[in-house]
Parts: structure tokens; C-alpha cells; sequence
């Protein structure tokens, strides 16, 4: 009887068809993401296009959702982030564009698992403010570390100061500018 | 005409306007492509493999990348400029209208009735009050208002007064006016007291506009000069002042049973402006036809009307509520030209009404001669009125 009672509950578990434990197929490689042209930077005499994929493409898409603002695509006007109304009067951690542009990473770039942002300042170097978007892609618990400095995407999101912002771009400590020549 | 500030405005009423004629010659766009389909096709494009077998360049169809942003701003520039091709401006429907030779119609007078009353001496003494054309009447309230009857008129008999149609002698929509308003007469043998009893047979026409012309020309264009088809008379006479409601009976002669196939008679209720508008009708009536305007007969109908309503309708709602359909439905001027199945009309305007659930009982008879209406001989140019002297009983 004991015996019958255990089956069932075993049993009551178990999907009406099929295996007990379903297969699920992960990916091993950013392969599905594809190819796609950056807009940072966009092109080069030297190298062309910028095609990027995998990890890169990530990146890519990371800033191209930091750098737009909401409203203005036709096609996809909630696309970016909204302007704030005031600018943050401490200069440490402005909070709501932290949360904005994580509910955006989360919302238009593909492959990733997870994403935190932090903001790190420097006193001592040279006042400046480290932004770190720790991002974990979906193959694996990899932890990568997209880091630019918070003036300089400021500085590109009002004056168009793109050169010195994506010069200022590094994942995981190396910069990204070799492609940018 | 003067500047328009959306040079689009007009045709977007125009198109809705022609929109709603179902038999009318349809009009394809000219750019018909949709922008958001035309990006997907774009971006479907792009990441076809190339022609080796290898992955395209542009895979990746989210909207992050450059290609993206390139095909949806190609798109929705190539929509921005395309949408104009659908689109007539302002001008355009103008020149149009001018080669046409239309002419935009200025302002109308607004047309009311002025009652003219014999003195009770002249009426003893059977003198007929002479009513000349025309009489200016000016208005109590505002000096430089008048009404100028368009008609003139006698009043003799037994008659005490004479209802005569009068424009005012400014255009445009009517304002506000008063019943009596409109006293200031000059003197006039035997006539005591002239006033305005407040009906208002035309209310005035502000400028045309270009729909409004568009729409005459083309009436003019379908017509001619002419009144030929039986929808010709129709449009016509309902264009003309003082018509709320008409008909066409071709090949009827009212008062006979007999057919004439070159008479056509237009009945109209209400009948006041006949007079005025019959010599305007029949010089636009097509060679070979005869002409007879009539007013509409009206059958005054009484009877007993028993209504269910809702709990929560009280009997004054009730009654309210059962008159308003009645005036709204079956009284002149809505309701049917010689309707046959007049108790149906009746009850299914009735049953429409929320707050009233049934009809149970409804019998009707002639209001005067008590002849039930299943006797009555029912004719095309009869319209049935439902009188104050029904009785109309409200039940739960």
C-alpha cells in the first residue's frame, strides 16, 4: 500500500506523454544573433562597413539603444530612451536613466540573459563616471563588462561628440576603437 | 476664394462624402504601398544569403543595426512623399470646378411666415383686406430687421387672417427670432395686426462651399436645365423653399383614379410655398410633361395606443417617451408616404424606444370620421398624423 502511494505520487509528476524530463536545446554559440552593420562607429576607410556578430553585435546594440531617442524612429517609436525632464543634479548615480536604459537592454537586445548597471566615479583618477553594463549573454554564465564614460555618452547624446565617446568604449578592459580608424 | 490654410481639408470631405456612395465609380490609389510592410520587405531582402551560399551581411533583422535605421527611414521618406499623390489639393478641385463654369452661390435670405389679420368691422362687413407685394414688416426687437413678404394676398369671407411666406432681409442662417417679433407694419386698409407666429420655413444659407458646389454641379450636370428623370423632380423640388418633404408620382392624377402618362405630380408637405415655387418647377419640367404640385392630404389619426414600459418609466416619462417617437417617426414630416402597414411603422417606432418593452394593444381610426384605418383607402399622397386626441394608455 505504501508502496502503490509513492508510485502515485511519482507518477502524478509526470507529463501525460512523452519523457519525464523534457530536452530542451541550448545554444552554444551567439551564432543565431547574426550579422548586423553598427552605427558605432559605422564605417571606416580602412576596413569598410562595420559588420559586427556574437558578442560585438551585443555591444553594438547596447549603444544603439543608449544613444537614441525615444520617438524618434517612424517605425519603432518606443525605441530608446525618453528624455529626462531635468538634468540630475548629483553627479553621482542618476538613478531613473540607470533603470530607463536596463528596461531597454532588456527590451530590444536580443541574446541577453541578464543586465545590471552600475555607475562607478573615480575621485581620485580624474572626477570622471564609469559607466559598467554587466551583461550575461543566453549560452552561457558568462559575465561581460561594457564600460564608457558617463560625460562622454552625454557628450555624444547632446553635442554629438561620437568620436570621443566610442574612442572611450571597452568590453571587458579592451577597447573596442581598433575598428574605428 | 480666399487662402485655406489645410490645402488638403476639403478633399478629405469630399473623399469621405464620395465614400459613402456605394455605387459610385471606385477610385484606386496611386500610391498605395503600406510603410511598415514596405520596411519588412526591405529588411526580408537584406538578409538573404548572397548568391555562394553565405550568410548576408545584414542577418540580423532588429532594429538596432545601421540597416535597419536606413530601411525604415527609406520607407517612411518614400511614404511622406508618396502620400501626396493621393491627395488632390485645395486648388486643384478649383480648377475643376471652374472649368464647370460653377458659380459659388452667395448667402440666402432666411424665409418665415408673417400673419396678416383682418379688422372685425371689414370682416362683418365682407370688405376683403387687399395684402399688396410686397410689405416690408420690420422687427420690434432690432430696427433694421424686416421680413418682406414674397406674396401677396386677400383675405375675404369669413377669413380673419392670411399666412403669407416673407425673406428677411438679411442672409445667412437665421438667428434667434420671437414669435410676434415681427409687428411693425406699414398701414394697410383693413388690415389690424400683422405678426410673425414664429415657423420658419428656411432657415438661410451661409456661403457655399466647395462640397456643396461640387454636389451642384454635379446635379447640374445630371440634369441639364431640365427636369427629365422622376429622381431629377425629386432633387429639384426638394431644393426648394419650404419643402421638408415630397414625393414623384408619375402618371398620377390625384382626385381620379385614372393614369396620365404625360402628368407627372409632386407632392409636398408642407404646402405653403406651392404658389411661390410652382412657376419655378414647371419652367424646368421637361418638354412633354405636365406638371401638377399638390400639398400632401394629411389623415389626421387618433385611436388607442396601449404601451408597456419598464419598471422604472413613470407614466410622464412613459407618455414623453411615446410622443417623441411618434413626432420623430411617423408624424409629417417623417414617416411614409401612403403607408399601408401604418400600425406596423407605428409600433416598430414605438418598441425602438429604450424604457418601452410592447405595444399590446393599438387601434386607429380616421380622427374625424371614426372610420377605422383598415377601411381606409390609402393613397401615395397621403401622410398620416397621429393627433393629440389619441389615447395613449401606459401599463406595467
Amino acid at each position: 500500500m505504501f508502496i502503490c502511494l509513492r508510485q502515485r505520487m511519482y507518477n502524478s509528476y509526470l507529463p501525460y506523454y512523452g519523457d519525464p524530463e523534457p530536452t530542451v536545446i541550448f545554444p552554444d554559440t551567439l551564432d543565431f544573433l547574426g550579422n548586423s552593420w553598427a552605427i558605432i562607429p559605422a564605417s571606416s576607410r580602412k576596413y569598410g562597413i562595420n559588420v559586427v556578430s556574437g558578442i560585438h553585435k551585443m555591444v553594438a546594440d547596447i549603444i544603439s539603444v543608449a544613444l537614441e531617442r525615444r520617438g524618434h524612429r517612424p517605425i519603432h517609436p518606443s525605441y530608446g530612451l525618453a528624455p529626462l525632464l531635468f538634468e540630475p543634479l548629483s553627479q553621482i548615480a542618476p538613478q531613473a536613466w540607470i533603470h530607463e536604459l536596463k528596461t531597454q537592454i532588456e527590451l530590444w537586445v536580443e541574446g541577453i540573459e541578464s543586465v545590471t548597471i552600475n555607475l562607478v566615479s573615480d575621485y581620485d583618477m580624474d572626477n570622471s563616471l564609469q559607466v559598467q553594463i554587466i551583461f550575461v549573454p543566453k549560452i552561457a554564465p558568462d559575465q561581460n563588462v561594457l564600460s564608457f564614460d558617463y560625460y562622454s555618452y552625454q557628450g555624444a547624446d547632446w553635442d554629438k561628440g561620437i568620436e570621443e565617446f566610442a574612442a572611450g568604449i571597452a568590453l571587458n578592459g579592451e577597447y573596442l576603437l581598433p575598428i574605428a580608424a | 476664394m480666399e487662402f485655406y490654410p489645410n490645402q488638403y481639408s476639403e478633399h478629405y470631405s469630399l473623399m469621405d462624402f464620395f465614400s459613402k456612395e456605394d455605387r459610385n465609380i471606385p477610385a484606386v490609389k496611386l500610391y498605395n504601398y503600406d510603410y511598415e510592410a514596405l520596411y519588412a520587405a526591405m529588411m526580408d531582402r537584406l538578409a538573404q544569403p548572397m548568391p555562394d551560399g553565405s550568410p548576408s551581411m545584414f542577418s540580423s533583422k532588429s532594429p538596432n543595426s545601421a540597416h535597419s535605421r536606413f530601411a525604415e527611414v527609406s520607407a517612411f521618406e518614400q511614404e511622406l512623399l508618396g502620400r501626396e499623390m493621393n491627395l488632390m489639393p485645395y486648388m486643384v478641385w478649383v480648377n475643376v470646378m471652374r472649368m464647370y463654369g460653377t458659380e459659388v452661390m452667395p448667402p440666402d435670405y432666411p424665409v418665415i411666415t408673417l400673419t396678416f389679420e383682418r379688422s372685425e368691422q371689414a370682416r362683418i362687413a365682407q370688405i376683403d383686406a387687399e395684402i399688396p407685394f410686397p410689405v416690408e414688416v420690420r422687427s420690434t426687437r432690432d430696427p433694421s430687421l424686416s421680413a418682406i413678404t414674397l406674396d401677396e394676398g386677400v383675405i375675404t369671407g369669413q377669413e380673419k387672417f392670411i399666412t403669407l411666406p416673407a425673406r428677411l432681409n438679411r442672409m445667412g442662417i437665421i438667428g434667434s427670432i420671437m414669435p410676434g417679433e415681427f409687428s411693425n407694419a406699414p398701414p394697410l386698409p383693413f388690415v389690424e395686426r400683422v405678426y410673425n407666429d414664429g415657423t420658419i420655413i428656411f432657415e438661410g444659407s451661409e456661403q457655399e462651399t466647395l462640397k456643396e458646389a461640387v454636389l451642384r454641379t454635379r446635379r447640374r450636370i445630371r440634369r441639364g436645365d431640365r427636369n427629365t428623370t422622376m429622381r431629377d423632380y425629386y432633387e429639384d423640388i426638394l431644393e426648394k423653399v419650404g419643402v421638408k418633404k415630397a414625393t414623384v408620382l408619375p402618371g398620377v392624377h390625384i382626385g381620379t383614379k385614372s393614369t396620365n402618362n404625360s402628368l407627372v405630380t409632386l407632392v409636398v408637405y408642407p404646402g405653403d410655398t406651392i404658389k411661390v415655387i410652382r412657376p419655378e418647377v414647371e419652367a424646368r419640367s421637361h418638354t412633354t410633361d405636365q406638371i401638377d404640385i399638390q400639398a400632401a392630404q394629411i389623415i389626421p389619426i387618433s385611436g388607442r395606443i396601449d404601451v408597456r414600459v419598464d419598471a422604472y418609466v413613470t407614466p410622464e416619462l412613459g407618455y414623453d417617451l411615446a410622443a417623441r417617437a411618434i413626432m420623430d417617426n411617423i408624424n409629417p414630416p417623417n414617416g411614409k408616404w401612403g403607408d399601408r402597414n401604418f400600425s406596423l411603422s407605428l409600433v416598430t417606432a414605438l418598441e425602438r424606444v429604450e424604457g418601452i418593452v410592447a405595444t399590446p394593444f393599438v387601434s386607429l381610426v380616421h380622427a374625424e370620421t371614426k372610420v377605422p384605418l383598415s377601411e381606409l383607402e390609402i393613397y401615395p399622397w397621403q401622410l398620416f398624423s397621429i393627433q393629440q386626441s389619441t389615447q395613449l394608455n401606459i401599463i406595467y
